[in-house]
């Protein structure tokens, strides 16, 4: 299948498993979320695909070849950190990236002209890096990675570090290339990032995905409709009043949450857990967040 | 991997040409050396020009493209390091050799235009190139690849930041420099330290660079160098690639 595709990967260092038969797939014009705390396996993954790291076992393909100097070709990479030459411009850094993926030369500037508009550079596209600010450094880095139209692009953590329109703009250039039909992944460490632009996501938890699906198919794995995170001074008497209850009760983040089995009201919690001090209590619908607390709370 | 070297080597050229700091510095260094040391030699040569004809060699061969075209490609990999571009670079389908290769064109051409710069200044000052310009041009060829095989293999397995790149070149390089005759004549030396010379590079990139562009290469010491030269280029070459072929390797397994 075109795409990328990795199936049983598993790579060793010394005795040190950092990822157990890894598989995943990101078909064209779909949006693949790898999620995991620090030392999961998410880079190590990433450099296997990007064919910088040899796995021990398992196959890579990326549209349906194996990784090496021709796949590359069709493969695009963003680095978390601003991968470019600051004394260059980000015209003159387009077109020496593009011109190591053999795009002939008109081709070429009319590419180079589609990303920065795409990136909304224009009115740097002839500014050396060294002269812009982070966050324009940074929709350089992304339009570096996309300017040679990559049919799998992959994405570190794409918006580490940047302020809220950086970021729009970068889901709303992921979900412009999602729609012209290219096998996008990337790893993140943040749950509305995931949840705003992909389809399928895998969380990744000491080298293995413990769990995977759609949104839907993730928030069906907490039992609840609802959850209501609770502060209380008297910890032991809310476990003891939501057991009676014949509820769930979960540490999700470090804040208490009791998994509530129907939508209902805050009046309607507080009357259920009686005389138990309530310091704060809020409603919440089942968000990723908690899919990935309750996988590290089941793994721990 | 021709045409991949070609764009780096145009990359290489255009952050040099954007990067003024570092495009005066290769300019007025090689220019401030001829103009004080063919002062300094113009009573015991006889005049200006005999002393630039005599002096414009070593300061070509020894000074400006030491500082270009070995500290230049140390500088190159360390900064594709820190920037992160290395890694850009391995994802990419330009292969490591095609990197390497243009990196070596791209000091062939600053190599030129310092020829250019110090024999314009040579020139001027009345001073002339005396002997064959074919030869001279194959001399400073040789040097410019013997020099980045020695950048290569001394960036890839010493320097691993910036600030690693001045100590290097200070304490490995300036003494070799000074060692292998680029501001005074080899007769100057000490009769061990001539023997101790024999062995630094750069002291046959200056004999020979000397005896091409005096025209009195037909000397059997000149001719020497030359073959020393002639081999000792292509080992540098070699010795650089291997070298950036493991730090290459290394890079991939972080």
């Amino acid at each position: 299948m075109p795409g990328l595709e990795a199936r049983r990967v598993t790579k060793r260092f010394g005795e040190r498993e950092v990822l157990r038969d890894l598989s995943l797939n990101v078909q064209p014009g779909h949006v693949y979320g790898l999620l995991g705390s620090n030392g999961a396996g998410k880079t190590t993954a990433i450099n296997i695909i990007t064919g910088l790291l040899a796995q021990d076992d398992g196959t890579v393909t990326l549209d349906d070849t194996p990784v090496d100097t021709a796949a590359r070709c069709v493969l695009g990479m963003v680095p978390q950190e601003v991968a470019v030459y600051h004394h260059l411009t980000c015209r003159e850094n387009l077109r020496f990236f593009g011109s190591l993926y053999r795009i002939r030369r008109h081709e070429l500037d009319s590419r180079v002209g589609e990303v920065i508009t795409l990136c909304q550079l224009d009115d740097y596209a002839d500014t050396a890096v060294s002269a812009l600010s982070g966050g324009w450094q940074h929709r350089l880095n992304l339009a570096v990675g996309i300017v040679h139209r990559p049919k799998v692009l992959l994405l570190d953590e794409p918006t580490t570090g940047q302020d809220i329109e950086a970021r729009h703009t970068l889901w709303r250039v992921i979900a412009s290339l999602r729609d012209q039909g290219t096998a996008i992944m990337l790893t993140t460490h943040m749950m509305e990032e995931a949840e705003s632009v992909c389809h399928t996501v895998g969380i990744l938890h000491r080298g293995c995905i413990e769990r995977e699906g759609t949104l839907d198919q993730l928030y069906a794995t907490i039992p609840a409709a609802e959850l209501a995170e609770i502060e209380t001074d008297d910890e032991p008497a809310l476990e003891r009043r939501v057991e009676e209850l014949g509820l769930g009760l979960r540490h999700y983040g470090g804040k208490l949450t009791i998994l509530l089995p129907s939508r209902t009201t805050l009046s309607d919690v507080v009357a259920r857990l009686g005389r138990v001090p309530i310091k704060s209590l809020a409603l919440r619908p089942v968000g990723l967040q908690h899919v990935f607390f309750d996988v590290m709370q089941t793994r721990a | 991997m021709l045409a991949d070297s070609v764009v780096v080597a145009r990359r290489i050229l255009g952050e040099l040409k954007r990067n003024r700091r570092l495009l005066t510095f290769w300019i007025v260094f090689p220019t401030l050396m001829l103009l004080l040391f063919g002062w300094v030699y113009a009573d015991g040569y006889g005049g200006l020009g005999p002393s630039f004809t005599a002096t414009a060699p070593g300061i070509l061969i020894g000074a400006a493209m030491f500082f270009s075209c070995l500290s230049g490609p140390v500088a190159l990999i360390v900064g594709e390091r820190e920037r992160r571009t290395l890694r850009r670079l391995l994802v990419s389908p330009i292969s490591g050799k095609a990197y390497f290769l243009g990196v070596v064109w791209a000091h062939l051409a600053i190599a030129a235009g310092q020829a250019a710069l110090v024999y314009g200044i040579t020139y001027g000052a009345g001073g002339r190139f005396q002997g064959s310009l074919t030869l001279g041009v194959l001399i400073v060829m040789l040097s410019a690849v013997a020099y980045v095989g020695l950048g290569f293999a001394f960036g890839a397995r010493l320097a691993r930041r910036t600030e690693d790149v001045t100590g290097l070149v200070a304490a490995v390089g300036v003494p070799l420099l000074v060692l292998g005759g680029t501001f005074f004549t080899t007769d100057m030396l000490p009769p061990f330290l001539y023997t101790v010379a024999q062995l630094d590079p750069i002291f046959h990139m200056n004999q020979a660079f000397r005896g091409a562009a005096h025209g009195d290469f037909v000397l059997g010491a000149m001719a020497r160098s030359l073959v020393f030269l002639a081999v000792f280029a292509p080992v540098a070459l070699v010795l650089g690639a291997r070298s950036y072929s493991r730090m290459l390797e290394r890079e991939r397994s972080h």
